[in-house]
């Protein structure tokens, strides 16, 4: 039976943060609870899904979302709602507006906040912002993530980079202004209050997209693992997923995994031998490690159908 | 005697003009920095506040972690929005000068 984690070395950071992409459908839930069940014979190990369609609560007959359930020993595991966790983060927010702009109480305050849930780019910033906390998070060893829709994971990965600019603009005003201030005061005598709680707060937030981004880039701190089927729309994605992680992180996956492969036989009876053989030959033919996880005629229904897996995997590179 | 009275007068005159014009100066830099500090102050609320008007500068998360720090100086833009039915008067007098 092969050693998942070999295959993720290095892990040293605490926590260690394992991030599982890949298009919609293609066994990421499976592949995380693999990973996290491998993880959790080093240590304590976090499951957190953010996949849309929740189903880490069927596998692991869970009903309560948001929660941190205990799987076995070192083993837990969380769904968490993005739309809720928006809601959670707007609404928190909601009685500053009210307190700072009280004209807007005669417009619904309400509804405003409602709109903000809906915001271009608030389902990255929840994403983000729970990314930030798990990196500091010290009640667990490892964090495994299963992503949420592809499109939105790179964006959120990308969002620290982005953030850093507008914060570094941001600090460069704030610094003019609160430099005007200082010397306003003193050239007209006045009291001089140097202290400016927006840039302390500026320097704070630079800070902590700062950390999340070195962190995404530092293979000891974050394990990238892209998983793929033998079919030409998830390739595609997974070209699109180490070509982004390439360029804009300047790293690249620790494992790939192409799952749900056909047996020979039954490819050659569906008329997908041939496309299959090509996939997997361009899947192969990737740098760094990879693994196989054949097709099973039942899917996955419960955490023992997914932990039996295990058995059939194999190694296609290793470390 | 009358001359040394004369001088003086003259030396603490142009003492006098010398302060008047070191104030003048003075006067002249603050409203400047004062002129490009309510600007930068203006354009610093307008990115922070932009995306919870609808108007796209950054992040509204950024925004809105920012805006604790700023209350004091959104009360202040407030109130000058409430003053600010006379724009041109306003642009005007920053500009200093007879209009």
């Amino acid at each position: 039976m092969i050693n998942l984690v070999d295959l993720l070395k290095p892990i040293e950071g605490a926590p260690h943060v394992v991030m599982v992409l890949g298009k919609g459908g293609v066994g990421k839930t499976s592949t995380s609870i693999l990973i996290s069940s491998e993880l959790s014979r080093l240590g304590k190990t976090l499951l957190v899904s953010f996949d849309p369609a929740k189903h880490i609560l069927k596998y692991l007959s869970i009903s309560r979302p948001a929660e941190v359930i205990k799987v076995s020993d070192d083993f837990f595991v969380s769904q968490l709602d993005i739309e809720v966790s928006a809601k959670e983060l707007t609404s928190k927010y909601s009685s500053l507006i009210s307190d700072l702009f009280p004209s807007l109480s005669v417009l619904n305050l309400e509804d405003i906040t409602k709109a903000l849930k809906y915001a271009p780019g608030v389902e990255e910033e929840v994403f983000l912002n729970w990314l930030s906390s798990a990196y500091e998070n010290k009640n667990f060893r490892f964090i495994v993530i299963d992503t949420p829709p592809t499109g939105i994971s790179l964006r959120t990965l990308m969002l620290p980079k982005l953030y850093l600019l507008w914060l570094e603009k941001l600090i460069n005003i704030r610094e003019r202004i609160v430099s005007l201030r200082y010397v306003i005061a003193k050239t007209l005598g006045r009291e001089v209050k140097v202290s400016d709680p927006a840039l302390i707060k500026l320097y704070e937030m630079r800070e902590k997209y700062g950390r999340v981004k070195e962190a995404l880039t530092d293979p000891s701190r974050t394990s990238f693992v892209v998983v793929t089927n033998p079919e030409p729309l998830p390739m595609y994605e997974l070209r699109e997923v180490l070509k982004f992680l390439g360029e804009e992180l300047s790293t690249s996956p620790k494992l790939l995994v192409m799952n749900k492969v056909l047996p020979e036989d039954i490819a050659v009876r569906l008329g997908a031998h041939e496309e299959q053989k090509a996939i997997i030959e361009e899947f192969t033919s990737l740098p760094g490690r990879s693994i196989m996880i054949p097709y099973v005629s039942n899917p996955p229904s419960k955490l023992e159908d997914i932990l039996r897996l295990r058995e059939a995997v194999t190694v296609v590179k290793g470390a | 005697m009358r001359v040394f009275k004369v001088l003086k007068k003259i030396l603490r005159e142009f003492v006098s003009f010398v302060k008047g014009v070191n104030q003048a100066i003075i006067e002249d830099s603050v409203s400047a920095l004062e002129l490009e500090h309510n600007e930068l102050e203006a354009a610093f609320l307008t990115m922070v506040l932009g995306p919870l008007v609808g108007v796209a500068t950054l992040s509204p998360i950024l925004s809105l972690e920012l805006l604790e720090a700023l209350k004091n100086e959104v009360k202040v833009l407030e109130s000058r929005a409430v003053r600010g039915e006379d724009v041109l008067g306003d642009l005007m007098a920053s500009l200093g000068g007879e209009w």
